[in-house]
């Protein structure tokens, strides 16, 4: 109940005789199910543990009734495990690359905060009225952003390499390049809610529901898109995220290369065009 | 004194609901999220794309795939022609896991004394599925292996169903994910709405200067700061009624403790984070400011949720910090209440714990400029500076 122990195995006072006797197996399993994961795992565990007791027990009742060939195991199949990329299965070396998108997500929180911030000041009026395209105005207002995000995009890497030592396998350009794509698509997108939104803090409340929440839970870093229902992952497909997902992922430990990550960059510039076009047709309609 | 702090509530829910964007984004949107997020990934992982390169062709190759189908969790499988397939599709990160049958694979299960071989490849890049299958092709060999195993013993395939340990699994009977993930989720948005709402505050107020408007009023600064914490704790609490109802109408998420206590429990945890969120609004100089920083620390708490990796799995320093995030604390009563029916005999410490850092979080203004705090010291009142909030 408090969470201190997360299984509890209970052994009839019987348990002795009743395995001498071959009666069976009075053990009894509790498993604290409130987090699925450790309490499948527990599960399996002493699963496996019990029934290695259990062939080592039959074993020497076989050989004590002299049957022969002794059981050397339960399990004639041998079954040969081979990861590749992720030696150990850490998670950390997928979970830290995954995390750049979520960091790469506030330039486009900025973008976006920006300008409602020149709306809610009524600077955005001046702004018009000076010589400078509109166009213009929407790409010089990314500019920093950009310079901001790229710098993350050098940085991350080297600090989980040298932190957590994540392997990075792949090329460092491409994934600087594929990475400066996916920051256009995400100023896109924070572009977008900021020409569509009047005031700071609806345009954050929006790209906190647009931008980071479904980029934690439905890009596939934490949970597999294969295992989502069809409409969430025709949804996550609009995400810049989940492509930039599959991009971290490909570059940083099996180390692959643009002939594999093409449709992921593809993908991320068509959003990023198009999150682009909505924002300058409807930023020239508004004002 | 009422009289006055009741007209700022007046104030800030007039001004809510002139700008009525945000609290419906953030009360509707957030349920609307919950609810599709909690349905996207709360279930078991199932249809994870699997390769099989049958090397063997025979009666006991197309049995391991059946057994494998029958895990559920993986879903139809590619044949590969060669072992490059693999590689590549491995590569493209378009497999999680890949299976592998030497020739002869079924002439050895046959034989008495035969070692068969099985291999499985995974894609480590995606660690999360990647475990997932392996737990899945494991058990679904070690029964296939046990099987086998009697049968060259030439007993009945039932001579061992005794000798499994009764298996009983609590407070989560069929071990569900969405038990575990939607009240996750649930205490993140509950943070993030009162966090918001909290920055925005004050630091809305001084960007757009009317706070100096406010600050000349007949108005105490405790007025000011109790006026404006009362809205964002209704928000808060409603928001918290919201997403509880959901998750327990549409995902089945029980309350087997005492609902009172939980009530009361979410009221003190709304206040936690409301201090968090005051402190936020009162030291930035902008919105957008105190939205980044609530960002951050919502990024932070968000990692001491266990939606990523549970709390106990991380390593030490980790454990030890995650006792000072209140969502943490928050977080474990939740689900002792909700899934274990727990009570304040167990929970006391995380109680203890959250109300030890809420006023560690309200006393924080006070050591900062010498100002009051709501009630948590209200022996600063005061000392209490404008300059404070002007700087």
């Amino acid at each position: 109940m408090r969470g201190a122990i997360k299984a509890a195995v209970v052994i009839d006072p019987t348990f002795g005789d009743d395995v001498l006797t071959m009666r069976g197996l009075p053990l009894q399993i509790l498993i604290d199910g409130t987090e699925p994961q450790s309490g499948a795992f527990a599960i399996d565990h002493i699963w496996g543990r019990a029934e290695v007791f259990v062939v080592e027990m039959l074993d020497e009742q076989i050989r004590s009734i002299g049957a022969g060939a002794s059981l050397a195991s339960l399990q004639p199949i041998d079954l040969r495990v081979r990861t590749l990329y992720n030696p150990g299965l850490k998670s950390r070396n997928d979970l830290i690359p995954g995390l750049i998108s979520m960091v790469l997500g506030f330039p486009a929180l900025s973008v976006a905060l920006t300008l409602a911030h020149e709306r809610e000041h009524g600077t955005l009026e001046q702004m018009m009225t000076t010589p400078v395209k509109r166009l213009e105005l929407l790409l010089d207002k990314m500019i920093p952003y950009v310079v901001v995000g790229l710098f993350n995009v050098i940085a991350i890497p080297i600090l989980s390499m040298i932190a957590f030592r994540v392997p990075f396998n792949g090329s460092f350009p491409l994934f600087f390049f594929l990475s400066a794509i996916f920051l256009f698509a995400m100023l896109g997108m924070g572009m977008v809610i900021g020409v569509f939104i009047r005031t700071q803090p609806a345009a954050l409340a929006l790209s906190f529901l647009l931008i980071f929440f479904p980029g934690s839970f439905l890009t596939g870093i934490f949970f597999p898109l294969a295992s989502m229902p069809d409409e969430m992952q025709m949804e996550a497909m609009l995400l810049p995220g989940t492509h930039y997902a599959k991009i971290t992922r490909g570059v940083f430990l099996p180390g692959v290369g643009l002939d594999v990550l093409w449709p992921s960059g593809a993908a991320l510039l068509a959003l990023g065009l198009v999150f682009m076009t909505i924002g300058a047709v409807f930023f020239k309609k508004k004002l | 004194m009422f009289i006055r702090i009741w007209s700022i509530v007046v104030k800030e829910f007039i001004q809510l609901i002139r700008d009525w964007w945000m609290p419906a984004f953030m009360l509707f949107g957030g349920m609307l999220e919950l609810l599709m997020v909690g349905w996207a990934t709360s279930r078991p992982m199932v249809n994870l794309p699997l390769m099989v390169l049958d090397q063997d062709r025979s009666a006991a190759s197309r049995q391991v795939l059946v057994a494998l189908e029958n895990t559920g969790t993986f879903a139809r499988h590619d044949h590969a022609g060669n072992m490059a397939a693999i590689r590549e599709a491995l590569d493209r990160g378009e497999i999680n896991a890949a299976v592998v049958i030497p020739p002869g694979f079924g002439a050895e299960l046959e034989s008495p004394v035969g070692e068969p071989t099985l291999a499985i490849l995974l894609n480590g890049a995606e660690s999360i599925p990647a475990r997932e299958s392996l737990r899945a092709v494991e058990g679904a060999i070690r029964e296939m292996g046990q099987e086998i195993a009697l049968r060259r013993l030439g007993v009945s395939p039932n001579y061992l169903s005794n000798f499994v340990p009764s298996l009983r699994v609590w407070f989560n009977e069929t071990l569900s994910e969405a038990l575990y993930t939607t009240p996750a989720e649930l205490g993140l948005m509950l943070e993030f709405t009162v966090l918001l709402f909290a920055a925005l505050s004050f630091s809305r107020e001084r960007e757009l200067g009317t706070l100096e408007q406010l600050l000349v009023m007949p108005l105490s600064s405790l007025e000011i700061i109790v006026g404006k914490a009362i809205p964002v704790v209704l928000i808060g609490f409603f928001d918290f009624l919201l997403l509880l109802g959901m998750t327990h109408v549409a995902f089945g998420v029980p309350v087997r403790g005492s609902l009172t206590l939980l009530l009361v429990l979410a009221f003190g945890y709304v206040l936690v984070e409301l201090g968090k969120g005051m402190v936020i609004s009162v030291r930035a100089h902008t919105q957008h400011q105190a939205f980044l920083v609530v960002l951050m620390v919502g990024m932070v708490d968000f990692m001491f949720t266990g939606y990523a990796a549970p709390v106990e799995s991380m390593p030490r320093v980790m454990q030890l910090l995650a006792n000072f995030i209140p969502a943490y604390h928050w977080l474990t009563i939740l689900r002792g209440i909700l899934l274990k029916g727990a009570g304040l005999d167990v929970l006391w410490p995380h109680v203890l714990a959250l109300a030890g850092l809420g006023a560690v979080i309200g006393s924080f203004r006070c050591i900062t400029c010498g100002g009051p705090w709501i009630e948590v010291c209200g022996e600063c009142y005061e000392d209490f500076d404008q300059l404070c909030f002007i700087e």
